[in-house]
């Protein structure tokens, strides 16, 4: 699992790699903790090349809309393969996130 | 044709006051009309008798004094002659002139003799005497009477003044010298100094009168008081006309009986009265003539023909004949009948007129009533405001209509309460209705309940006793068990209902986070016992099933034992707890059994084994066996709503009339076991207690996958509920910092891929978590609960079981051949 973040006009953009399971979860949160404290951006979480996603990976996405949210700004999805937006799907995690292409 | 009309006025005197009222009014007067008539018949008849009988005797006395009359004359005129005959004795002859004189002097007299005894007058020989009589022309003529061919001296007339000493008068007789008429003579002995007689002077009278004066009178008393016209008694008559049985007449008898005067003139001097009397069978007409001979008077009722006769008689003086006036009873009667018709014809005018005026009145006093009564019809119909009949009077009718026009306002109120009452009790029973639709709504009510499934089958029946019962049964399967309770809660009717609701909401709402029956139980005891004011309780029983294993958990709350129906017949032991709700803190123990493939299992209520009989005698425990053992051997596993079909025919059977008093429920769930399966493929490893550890998960999914023929999706699907649920038990089964591991079984048959997931650590039910709400917004979303619900969402069943100190969670997913 490999998590890049990069600053891309004014929005930090998140990008996952690779297999989101519970054992990658504790690296993954450590990884996009500078999301949680970069105030003032709109954030895009880039699952192109996001291979799999387990609950625990969810409660990291949750975690950041809730902090990013709270501070007025949005958290996108882009990318998502068929297979993840199922997983959203049935966690009902689709009606809380933006999807972008 | 009058009876008919008399029913009709007695029926319809049933049925109308009126009718009544004339009925009794006639009735009464008729009775005193009766009285009367017969009273005034019997007087007027009593009246009309003494009256002829007054006036018979009146015209007999006339007639009397007539006859009477007539012969004293002759008498007196014979007395005064006598001494101008003793004057005359020397001169013979002078006394043609005296007797000529004396016939001269008495029209009556019409023949004259003065007949001296043989010799007297030596110079006239043996015979001498001088006669005067009136000839056809009615000059006198004058003759010597005596010649050897009228030996006078032997005559009776000469004889028995002379034997008698005294005058005399004779019987009557016809006069065959001349006059043709009937006579009767007067004789006179006449004596000398020396006192002997010497001489008989007679005088003869014509009777002819006598018949006439009879006559005359007849024919007055007939047209006087029997109504006829003298002409009635001027025809020939003889002795068998009508006219004796219908006129009154009078007859005259001599001293012997013979008849002087009789309105058939042969019959005068011809017969007796005793000629014909002694051909009768009536001895008292021999009786009469006797009495009337012997000279008395009296009144005698005689019989001729059947037909009664009053006869008066009474003596003529002087003469020695019997006066006697013959009445046809029937006429006299008949008067005084007529007069009583005719007061009778009188009195049933007036009491027509009565009836009349009585029917007029009474219908007019009645028909108020009538009215009254019509308005009582309409009011009876449901009109309460008609009209009444307008009184104007102020007696007893307008009483009568004060009080109906106060019923009609009170019943209108009444209507009106009742109105309100009806609509109001019309809407408790719709909402009854209503409750008793959604307890039956509550039940589970499509059978079979899992068509889809082959390892179950239940039937459930409630028969309520009133509209909402108290009884309750439920079932619903849940991660492979079978989660069942029935139960009774105590009392009926709306109450029980309504804890009978909370009682099954209850058991849904607990069994869904517990699959222990003895934790479920205590759950719904705590919850129903407190505030439970009413001191309602339930008899409840509780299991739960696996059904990959057929091993069944249950707790028994008071109710009564389920009975196992497979290879052999038995109850269930169960252990005695308190029903549901009695008392808070209660501990309830759990009891397991293990449920042989297809075996039923048989619960009921009490309604079952207390089912009565008329002669209330219970169904009880042992008919319940009973029935289940009698049933056919190839059916002694019988479907459950086989089974359940039969206990009610056989209950019902034994109930017949009698009205069900408890509500009857009946529960009947087949264990059908599990095929055994063909397994294909069989891999498992053991994970230490380390979430780091979980992607070799991946590598297991994804050979079965692979195996299995499964795509890229379904095994990543497969891939993240296993992790899920290994890393639920590493996080729950084996709190922080506890050594452990999680052992992770495949199996893939042809109909799906298992995986049974187990460990030795804190027993922990994943399937009791509550479902993960997936409609909440970011904010309020929880962080956790979202593995299991991913499990449940990607896995066609999950099951737990704690078994043998070990976790034992089993999930199950169906794969279908293309």
């Amino acid at each position: 699992m490999k998590t890049t973040i990069q600053e891309l006009n004014g929005t930090l953009v998140a990008i996952f790699e690779g297999r989101l399971d519970t054992a990658a979860s504790v690296e993954t949160e450590a990884a996009i903790a500078p999301l949680h404290k970069n105030d003032g951006k709109d954030v895009i979480l880039d699952c192109t090349k996001l291979e799999y996603i387990s609950s625990s990976g969810l409660r990291i996405f949750l975690g950041l809309l809730k902090s990013v949210k709270l501070k007025g700004n949005s958290v996108k999805i882009k990318g998502m393969n068929d297979d993840l937006r199922n997983v959203f799907t049935i966690t009902g995690f689709i009606h809380l996130f933006e999807f972008i292409s | 044709m009058v009876l008919s009309r008399l029913k009709n006025l007695l029926s319809r005197a049933s049925s109308s006051l009126y009718a009544r009222l004339i009925l009794g009014v006639m009735l009464t007067v008729l009775v005193v009309f009766i009285i009367i008539t017969a009273i005034i018949s019997n007087v007027t008849r009593q009246t009309v008798l003494s009256d002829t009988e007054a006036h018979v005797k009146s015209r007999m006395e006339i007639a009397n004094r007539h006859i009477n009359s007539v012969l004293v004359g002759v008498e007196v005129a014979v007395a005064n002659t006598v001494p101008e005959v003793k004057e005359q004795l020397s001169k013979p002859d002078q006394l043609y002139n005296i007797v000529r004189r004396l016939l001269e002097l008495n029209p009556d007299i019409i023949g004259s003799a003065i007949a001296f005894e043989p010799g007297y007058f030596p110079e006239k020989g043996k015979y001498f005497s001088p006669y005067a009589y009136r000839s056809a022309d009615s000059t006198i003529l004058t003759k010597q009477l005596g010649t050897t061919d009228y030996e006078y001296h032997d005559m009776e007339w000469y004889k028995m003044p002379k034997q008698l000493g005294h005058n005399h008068w004779s019987e009557p007789y016809f006069d065959t010298g001349g006059g043709e008429q009937l006579m009767t003579t007067f004789s006179y002995p006449l004596y000398d100094e020396n006192g002997s007689m010497y001489a008989v002077m007679t005088a003869d009278v014509s009777l002819n009168w006598l018949t006439a004066l009879v006559r005359e009178s007849d024919i007055d008393f007939n047209s006087r008081f029997l109504g006829y016209g003298e002409e009635d008694l001027i025809q020939d008559l003889t002795p068998t006309s009508e006219f004796f049985y219908t006129h009154a007449y009078t007859f005259i008898i001599g001293r012997t009986g013979t008849y002087i005067a009789h309105p058939l003139h042969q019959r005068i001097l011809n017969d007796t009265y005793f000629t014909y009397v002694e051909q009768t069978a009536d001895s008292t007409d021999n009786r009469i003539g006797r009495e009337m001979i012997l000279g008395h008077a009296g009144m005698s009722i005689i019989n001729r023909d059947g037909r009664k006769f009053m006869l008066y008689y009474a003596p003529i003086e002087r003469t020695g004949w019997s006066m006697a006036t013959v009445m046809p009873s029937k006429v006299i009667i008949g008067r005084a009948q007529s007069f009583s018709i005719l007061i009778s014809l009188i009195m049933l005018g007036g009491l027509l007129l009565l009836f009349l005026v009585c029917r007029t009145l009474m219908r007019h006093i009645t028909k108020p009533l009538w009215l009254f009564a019509q308005s009582a019809d309409e009011i009876a119909q449901g009109n309460l405001t008609v009209s009444l009949p307008d009184i104007k009077t102020k007696d007893e009718m307008k009483h009568l209509h004060d009080s109906f026009s106060l019923m009609q306002t009170s019943l209108q109120h009444q209507m009106e309460e009742l109105r309100t009452t009806t609509a109001s009790k019309a809407a408790i029973e719709s909402e009854l209705n209503v409750a008793s639709k959604i307890q039956r709504a509550m039940l589970p009510k499509i059978y079979p309940p899992y068509p889809e499934r082959d390892d179950i089958d239940i039937y459930g029946q409630l028969m309520p006793a009133k509209a909402v019962g108290g009884d309750l049964f439920d079932f619903y399967i849940r991660d492979e068990k079978l989660f069942f309770c029935i139960g009774d809660v105590s009392g009926k009717g709306i109450p029980a209902s309504l804890v009978m609701a909370v009682t099954k909401a209850l058991f849904r709402t607990i069994s869904m986070h517990e699959a222990q029956p003895h934790r479920i139980i205590g759950q719904m005891n705590e919850a129903m016992a407190q505030d439970n004011d009413s001191n309602m309780f339930v008899t409840l029983f509780v299991g739960v099933l696996d059904l990959p294993t057929g091993r069944m958990r249950y707790c028994n709350g008071g109710h009564d034992a389920p009975i196992l129906v497979g290879s052999g017949i038995g109850k269930l032991p169960v252990n005695s707890n308190l029903p549901v709700g009695v008392m808070s803190g209660w501990t309830f123990t759990a009891q397991e059994t293990q449920i042989d493939p297809h075996t039923v299992v048989f619960l009921y209520t009490d309604g079952l084994t207390e089912a009565e009989n008329t002669a209330h005698n219970q169904f009880s425990e042992d008919r319940i066996l009973d029935s289940l053992r009698s049933m056919p051997t190839q059916s002694r596993q019988p479907l459950p709503d086989a089974l359940v079909a039969r206990m009610t025919e056989a209950v019902k059977h034994f109930v017949g009339d009698a009205e069900q008093s408890d509500d009857l429920t009946m529960l009947a769930i087949q264990y059908k076991g599990r095929p055994e399966q063909n397994v294909r493929l069989q891999r498992s490893i053991t994970l230490p207690n380390d979430v780091k550890e979980t992607p070799r998960i991946a590598e297991l999914v994804e050979t079965v996958c692979e195996t299995a023929g499964l795509d890229s999706t379904s095994t990543l699907q497969m891939n993240l509920a296993i992790e899920e649920a290994v890393v639920n038990v590493m996080n729950y089964a084996y709190p922080m910092g506890t050594i452990g591991t999680v052992s992770i079984k495949a199996s893939l048959s042809d109909q799906a891929i298992t995986f049974v997931i187990s460990d030795s650590g804190t027993p922990f039910d994943p399937t009791a978590k509550s479902e993960a709400d997936t409609t909440l917004s970011a904010e309020e979303r929880p962080i956790g609960g979202l593995g299991i619900h991913l499990v449940r969402q990607l896995m066609d069943s999950i099951n737990y079981e704690y078994t043998d100190g070990y976790n034992v969670l089993t999930l199950t997913k169906k794969i279908f051949k293309h």
